[in-house]
């Protein structure tokens, strides 16, 4: 296989301590290596940034809802599709792109990992089927799994063992990596049009609670020793006044340990967390504020929760999410068009265009919002950079988020040029008191790249520039030994990687794809339990009795799951 | 079976409604006539059959209206002794024998037998003639002989006839100008006008007034420009619609409907029957309802779902119920029910008037065997029950 060498390149990497040193990066093999023979192709790295290519932990990338949305909205594609380049397929849509713009996207971006964040457990064949069409980038999906009707039986009964045992067979099921939690009990409750706000709302008939249902998952996802932790979007998303939920459900982590072989330290990921930092009783701009600090006080005092943020990014974009009432919610504040999809057993979805406009208050602060929290963050490998792409915003507008951290002269602007009411937005946020704040780049890697893969259970696959790891890496147009005065440079940079490698395999060369035909992987979690007869027994029954499809067409086929990679975590042995 | 053309000949022909057994001898016809639209296939007459002529047949689908051209029950015109038994213990009046034409129950005349003790009274003083029970009532029993008022059809009696009322209307002459106001408005005022004439120009007469057409609505008093007329009603004491409302004790088959809606209380039930009804719902199967459409008394109700927000594990409602109280233990759900033990029936005693025979002994001992449904029948096309204890 091709050798390269990434000369002379200003390398940052928090895994392994290195802050902005010039140094060489050899790739063998589709690995990092030592050194590497004088064949070797070179990339000149020279006055460029060097980093482990990114990992994004919370992405609608795939799967029912994603496409729903693209279906539904063919004005996201309108003037806005690229025209087929040289090495690339067609790339369309704006919000939520086709699935090649999305895997070129997130290669220019220098990215390897993404997770889709909610699969529907029955519908996990559509999202294996757009992960396969998804060019370059890895995947993972995580079965959406707080308002499914087996799990609340388990937990209302206390019966972790068959929670787990179940939540192991759904895994393997649907080639699944981790247990999401959308809206606990609430999505549930949306089946009869209701919903579950605070944390200690019943759900209708199975007389739980959602702080029962996030607990139990977090027994169940320890109990099985999973690589990531449950992964969590709390009840009552984008109300005024929900900071109060989020601290109730963030301490729930309180009784729980990690409990895995993956070098995880959190037990809950709480994800969007700029969505759930709200103050007020209502969305006027006398009443509305930000909790981000109250909020990010706890984060930042508990080791056992990683966040990442939802950033928004001021765009006409479109809002997906398991969280069905919410999205019913918002059709009714906004009066645009609503899809709504309830999953049997499982799950639902729902999918509102939403524009955030600069022109008003509540975007501007939702904006300062979530800056505070990654500035907020005192320990920056458990906050991480997300839009919820594509509720806050694309993913492809990393960069400019990364700017506005970067930045202090990047914000000052917003807020000053674009923003309508940038005054009130400083009043009613923590935004002006952090007016100083500017993240470095090691920061950054931070919370793009090391503590992500740490997150996720996957710091020996991705987010790393160690020797013997896949060689994922990203150069960048950025030196870090003489940082651009114009903080335009750092979305330019981070937008466009110079060179980008996916498993050894160079997939951005000069700012261009040049390969995007490598094999990309499926990652998912592969967990063995003890036989559980009751849990199989109850499967067949709730097939035969309540679900629409048989049992034996209800798990991925093995050729349905692109070049499928297996991470076993065997809890018998 | 040599000469089985000759007498006594039997035979069984479906007329319409009527599903008509004949035993032909030289000289004397005898009929058994079944009305398949009184039938409700409650097997009571195949239980007291003393030759076991009777058998059930296919009853949900009978009486649903799914099969054409079949009864509930069917019987052999050659087993039956044409007794009447059947006749006088039929809750529902479906079955009549006739001799030569002419009905005859001679079992009954020479006192063989006796026949069904019930109340089914309504108290004539208690009773306002509403409308409640004969709209509840299953079985149409209720005789409403009341006067049909002109709220029902366009031309119904007066309304102003309902009431027991005095009326009375005073105009003011001194203060009436006849401008003919009231009159314009209301059928009960005429005016009569001394013709114009222009030998002396102005307006008089006197208003007329027909007392049965008025019903003191006090439009004209109130429209009087010159406020010159007086309207009163004084209404009687008690006054109630006239007429009355009757059961008819031929259809009433004692389900209590009328006792349990009348809102005077008027109305005395005792049943026929004594005993009790079970519902196991666990085993019903759900999405049948057959039970439902077919009980002869609407005691039998789908429960309603529980509201979500009402909704635990242990509310869900159950997949079918019955109303004891209005039951009148018939068994037409025992014998129309696909499943198992779903419904159980128990007779503890049968009111009657008249000789109790040892002929009748020995069958309300039998109508008085507690049963249950049965998947597995023995013979195709035949209700069999499952007899319990």
């Amino acid at each position: 296989m091709t050798e390269y060498i990434i000369k002379n390149g200003c390398v940052v990497d928090p895994t392994q301590n290195i802050n902005a040193q010039k140094m060489d990066i050899c790739i063998k093999d589709g690995k990092f290596v030592d050194k590497v023979s004088s064949a070797a192709k070179v990339i000149d790295a020279s006055g460029k940034l060097v980093m482990a290519a990114g990992v994004d932990i919370h992405s609608h990338v795939a799967g029912p809802k994603v496409d729903m949305g693209r279906l539904f909205r063919p004005e996201d594609k309108l003037f806005r599709s690229p025209m087929r380049g040289k090495n690339t397929r067609m790339e369309m849509g704006f919000s939520v792109p086709s699935t090649t713009k999305t895997g070129y996207d997130y290669a220019r971006l220098g990215f390897a990992f993404a997770m889709e964040a909610a699969m529907p457990p029955l519908e996990a064949p559509h999202v294996h089927e757009e992960i396969r069409d998804t060019p370059i980038i890895d995947e993972g999906a995580m079965p959406v799994l707080a308002n499914n009707w087996f799990l609340l039986e388990y937990f209302k009964n206390g019966e972790i063992e068959n929670a787990g045992a179940y939540a192991s067979w759904i895994l393997n099921a649907t080639r699944g990596f981790g247990l999401k939690c959308v809206n606990p009990g609430g999505t549930e409750a949306w089946g009869w049009g209701l919903n579950c706000i605070t944390i200690h709302d019943k759900v209708p008939y199975f007389d739980i609670t959602p702080a029962e249902i996030v607990t139990g998952l977090m027994a169940t996802n320890e109990y099985l020793r999973l690589p990531h932790s449950v992964h969590v979007h709390a009840n009552n998303l984008g109300n005024p006044g929900n900071y109060e939920t989020t601290l109730d459900t963030l301490k729930l982590v309180e009784g729980f340990s990690p409990n895995n072989d993956f070098g995880r330290e959190q037990v809950m990921h709480h994800t969007h967390i700029q969505f759930h930092c709200y103050g007020g009783d209502s969305f006027k701009s006398d009443s509305f504020e930000s909790k981000s600090k109250e909020v990010m006080d706890y984060v930042n005092s508990q080791k056992k929760l990683t966040v990442d943020v939802g950033q928004v990014t001021l765009d006409e974009t479109t809002t997906m999410t398991a969280d069905g009432p919410f999205e019913y919610h918002l059709t009714h504040m906004n009066h645009l068009k609503w899809s709504n999809v309830d999953v049997e057993l499982e799950t639902a979805a729902g999918i509102v265009p939403f524009v955030y406009d600069p022109k008003t208050f509540i975007a501007g602060a939702q904006w300062a919002i979530g800056l505070e929290i990654a500035l907020f963050a005192k320990d920056k490998d458990r906050c991480y950079i997300t839009t919820d792409h594509p509720n806050a915003g694309p993913f492809w507008r990393y960069p400019r988020i990364y700017k506005w951290l970067l930045s202090a002269k990047a914000r000052n602007d917003v807020i000053e040029n674009q923003l309508k009411y940038g005054n009130k937005v400083i009043d009613r946020t923590y935004i002006g008191e952090l007016a100083d704040k500017e993240l470095t780049l090691y920061e950054l890697a931070q919370m793009t790249r090391a503590g992500v893969a740490k997150a996720l259970g996957l710091k020996d696959m991705y987010g790393s520039l160690k020797t013997g790891h896949a060689a994922n890496v990203a150069v960048y147009d950025i030196d870090p030994e003489n940082l651009p005065s114009d903080p335009e440079q750092y979305e330019k940079a981070f937008g466009s990687s110079f060179a980008f490698f996916k498993d050894g395999i160079l997939a951005v060369e000069n700012h261009d794809i040049v390969n995007y035909s490598m094999p990309k992987k499926t990652v998912w979690v592969n967990s063995i339990v003890p036989e559980n007869k009751q849990v199989e027994r109850d499967i067949r029954d709730k097939f035969l009795h309540s679900y629409t499809v048989q049992l034996d067409n209800y798990a991925v086929f093995d050729e349905h799951v692109h070049n499928p990679y297996a991470i076993k975590v065997d809890i018998t042995q | 079976m040599a000469m089985s053309t000759m007498y006594p000949k039997y035979s069984t022909k479906m007329e319409n409604d009527t599903v008509i057994m004949e035993q032909r001898l030289l000289k004397k016809v005898s009929h058994l006539v079944l009305n398949t639209t009184k039938c409700t296939g409650c097997g009571i007459c195949s239980e007291v059959c003393p030759k076991e002529a009777i058998v059930l047949g296919l009853v949900g689908a009978v009486r649903r209206g799914a099969v054409k051209d079949e009864a509930a029950i069917s019987v052999d015109p050659a087993k039956c002794s044409y007794c009447g038994v059947c006749t006088i213990l039929c809750p529902f009046d479906a079955l009549e024998v006739r001799v030569d034409g002419e009905p005859s129950l001679p079992i009954k005349e020479q006192e063989g037998f006796p026949e069904y003790d019930f109340t089914a009274e309504i108290d004539e003083n208690k009773c306002v003639r509403c409308t409640t029970c004969s709209e509840a009532c299953p079985r149409d029993a209720i005789v409403r002989d009341i006067p049909v008022y002109e709220g029902e059809v366009a031309d119904g009696a007066k309304r102003q006839t309902a009431l027991d009322a005095e009326t009375t209307l005073v105009v003011d002459k001194e203060k009436c100008n006849v401008c003919g106001i009231c009159a314009s408005l209301c059928p009960a005022l005429k005016i009569k006008r001394i013709p114009f004439t222009a030998e002396k120009v102005g307006s008089a007469g006197e208003v007329v007034w027909d007392k049965s057409l008025c019903d003191a609505c006090q439009v004209c008093a109130t429209a009087c420009p010159e406020h010159a007329i007086a309207v009163e009603r004084v209404v009687k004491e008690g006054s109630k619609l006239a007429g009355k409302v009757t059961i008819d004790k031929e259809t009433c088959v004692t389900c209590s409907w009328c006792e349990k809606v009348c809102p005077e209380e008027a109305v005395t039930i005792k049943k026929f029957f004594d005993g009790e009804i079970v519902f196991n719902a666990d085993k019903c199967p759900g999405g049948c309802s057959t039970c439902v459409d077919i009980c002869p008394c609407n005691a039998i109700y789908l429960p309603s779902p529980v509201p979500a927000l009402q909704l635990k594990k242990d509310s869900i409602e159950p997949t079918i119920a019955v109303n004891a109280d209005l039951c009148i233990l018939c068994g037409a759900c025992v014998n129309a029910c696909p499943s198992e033990d779903v419904i159980t029936i128990r007779r503890s005693g049968i009111h009657v008037k008249g000789p109790e025979t040892d002929l009748f002994k020995s069958i309300a001992a039998k109508l008085c065997i507690p049963r249950s449904s049965k998947i597995r029948e023995d013979t195709f096309g035949q209700v069999e029950l499952k007899p319990l204890e």
